[in-house]
């Protein structure tokens, strides 16, 4: 009877202490903890995909929002690893600026700033590194990054200053010259004048065929100028004969095609021949500049 | 005895601290993953659904279900179809199953298998048993068989907010069915024919037809005044009406095949209407 009724007293008093013993808190932070273990040790051994999602299990159960950042931060760094630019960014850009994990905010930073290069939008990757500089200053890394981008934003001027300055930082005096020097070699005024301005080429391409061959194919520009000034003969000659619809149509729809489509073609090339300098801008400078800088 | 009694004590009060653990891996497991969809993170949910841990924590119900809700929010609609499908009947997830590989069915073209796959399912609740009769009209419609969904749609209540709407844009879209005036091809050339470009706009496409019309007439223009400068027999003449008879060849052909294409996009438009208010009922439903 006693066995009986202590049985009937221990049974729901168990229940309902264990369930108070560990709160869902206790759980979910203890769960986090060792699945931030097994996360950590799936990106050691390159198994990115899943450990980018055992980080997102982590920032999930856990409530400590500093473990939750840590989460997000190497989280980012798979999806960098697997070349999702993007959705890293959408990572970094939760984590936020805290004053109170200095780190971490600048490693995300500088994450950030990187990751904008990768997917060409360099303004908000010199946003980032204006952020950094402010805060804790650029490190040599950063201020590379930060020349790519003006680079690409043909402010070259800004590009080159930055690099000298990445160039004195060398402890080696000579090695510190030769990169200046080299420096002064990429960036002379006949490389940069083969960059071409688009205001430019709008005024000029309303000669035909002239701004196809400002944009760099003169051969093309001047069959393109051919071909319009044909077109507008033909048009001239019969209207002069007393072919006026033949002249007016004829002429005027030939013209109207070459002509505007010869603009759009200037446009493209332009376009494409800029990207192709500032490119090979950039590489060389990634040549030029020791790893170990 | 008195040890027999201790172990049994002991026993017990193992046992409930199991019982007092409510958070058990399945649910978390679950929890995790519905998270992950209605985050869109929605690479992660698949590594988590490859993972072993998950497959071996579930059911073979909900694994099925939680594929086919992948495929589902990644817009993978035949693959949605073929897991919600597996769904037992004994499932706490099977009428939403049900609901969502039929209209996976419909969508991907499969109207006829969305029709046996829900035909047969009965249902208890009233409401659900007014969505497969929208589901089943709207399928009917969507294989024109204008008939069978006079049959279904007569038996609307109009009484649940979630159907109401689209039970109305049905019986809509069967009238704009219904009244739909098919065109003459025949008709159509024969327009063209005597004005270039008036078959295309009756076929609806006016501003082609104005096109047409300009095109024919300034190469025909250009031809007269050949002709009348130049005889019929000289070489711009003739080049130029090549010119002309060819654009006016084409001007009737394009007018013919306008009006299949009217009657194409017409088509399309119905079936996409169909497919959207057969989609926004389940969702208010089941979400």
């Amino acid at each position: 009877m006693i066995t009986v009724l202590s049985l009937t007293f221990i049974f729901p008093f168990a229940t309902y202490s264990t369930s108070n013993v560990f709160s869902k808190k206790d759980i979910a932070d203890f769960y986090a903890d060792s699945t931030f273990e097994k996360a950590d040790s799936l990106f050691k051994n390159g198994n990115l995909e899943v450990a980018a999602m055992e980080y997102e299990r982590v920032i999930f159960f856990n409530y400590d929002f500093n473990l939750s950042k840590q989460a997000l931060y190497k989280k980012s760094l798979c999806l960098k690893e697997l070349h999702k630019y993007n959705q890293a960014i959408e990572c970094l850009e939760k984590i936020g600026i805290s004053p109170f994990d200095s780190s971490l905010t600048h490693n995300s930073l500088h994450e950030l700033s990187l990751l904008y290069y990768l997917v060409e939008d360099y303004n908000n990757s010199l946003l980032k590194l204006s952020i950094t500089n402010d805060l804790y200053g650029l490190s040599k890394e950063e201020k590379f990054i930060k020349a790519l981008n003006l680079n690409e934003l043909y402010k070259f001027d800004s590009a080159k200053e930055t690099l000298i300055e990445i160039a004195k930082e060398e402890k080696n005096d000579s090695l510190s010259q030769e990169i200046i020097l080299n420096i002064n070699r990429l960036y002379t005024k006949k490389n940069l004048s083969k960059i071409k301005n688009s205001k430019k080429l709008f005024w000029i391409s309303f000669i035909p065929g002239l701004g196809i061959a400002y944009a760099g194919k003169p051969l093309e520009g001047f069959s393109n100028f051919l071909i319009n000034s044909a077109a507008l003969t033909f048009g001239v000659v019969a209207i002069i004969n007393g072919y006026y619809i033949s002249g007016y149509f004829g002429g005027g729809i030939l013209i109207e095609k070459f002509y505007f489509g010869g603009r759009r073609r200037a446009e493209y090339l332009l376009q494409k021949n800029n990207y192709e300098i500032v490119n090979n801008l950039n590489k060389s400078i990634i040549n030029e500049i020791p790893e170990n800088s | 005895m008195r040890q027999i009694k201790l172990i049994l004590v002991s026993l017990l009060f193992l046992n409930s601290i199991a019982v007092a653990q409510t958070d058990t891996l399945p649910n978390r497991n679950l929890e995790f993953y519905n998270y992950l969809i209605n985050s869109k993170l929605y690479d992660d949910a698949r590594v988590l659904l490859k993972s072993n841990d998950f497959i071996a924590s579930q059911s073979p119900n909900n694994y099925n279900y939680c594929m086919g809700w992948y495929y589902y929010n990644t817009n993978r609609l035949d693959s949605t179809a073929t897991f919600f499908r597996k769904v037992n009947p004994t499932s706490n997830f099977y009428n939403k199953s049900i609901f969502w590989a039929t209209y996976s069915l419909m969508h991907t073209n499969q109207v006829d298998d969305a029709i046996q796959l829900i035909t047969p399912v009965a249902f208890n609740d009233s409401l659900l048993l007014a969505l497969k009769n929208l589901e089943l009209s709207g399928a009917y419609l969507l294989n024109r068989n204008l008939k069978e969904f006079d049959t279904f749609s007569s038996k609307y209540t109009y009484k649940y907010y979630d159907l109401s709407k689209e039970e109305k844009t049905l019986n809509n879209i069967y009238n704009d069915i219904y009244n739909f005036k098919q065109k003459s091809p025949l008709l159509a050339g024969l327009l063209s024919a005597i004005v270039p470009g008036l078959g295309k706009i009756y076929a609806k496409k006016i501003g082609s037809g104005f096109s047409a019309f300009f095109t024919v007439s300034i190469l025909g223009s250009i031809t007269i005044e050949n002709i009348n400068k130049n005889g019929i027999k000289s070489v711009s003449s003739i080049a130029t009406g090549t010119l002309f008879l060819m654009a006016y060849s084409a001007n009737i052909y394009g007018s013919v095949y306008s009006v299949k294409s009217y009657r194409d996009e017409f088509n399309e438009m119905v079936d996409y209407r169909i497919k959207f208010n057969i989609h926004i009922p389940i969702r208010n439903v089941f979400n």
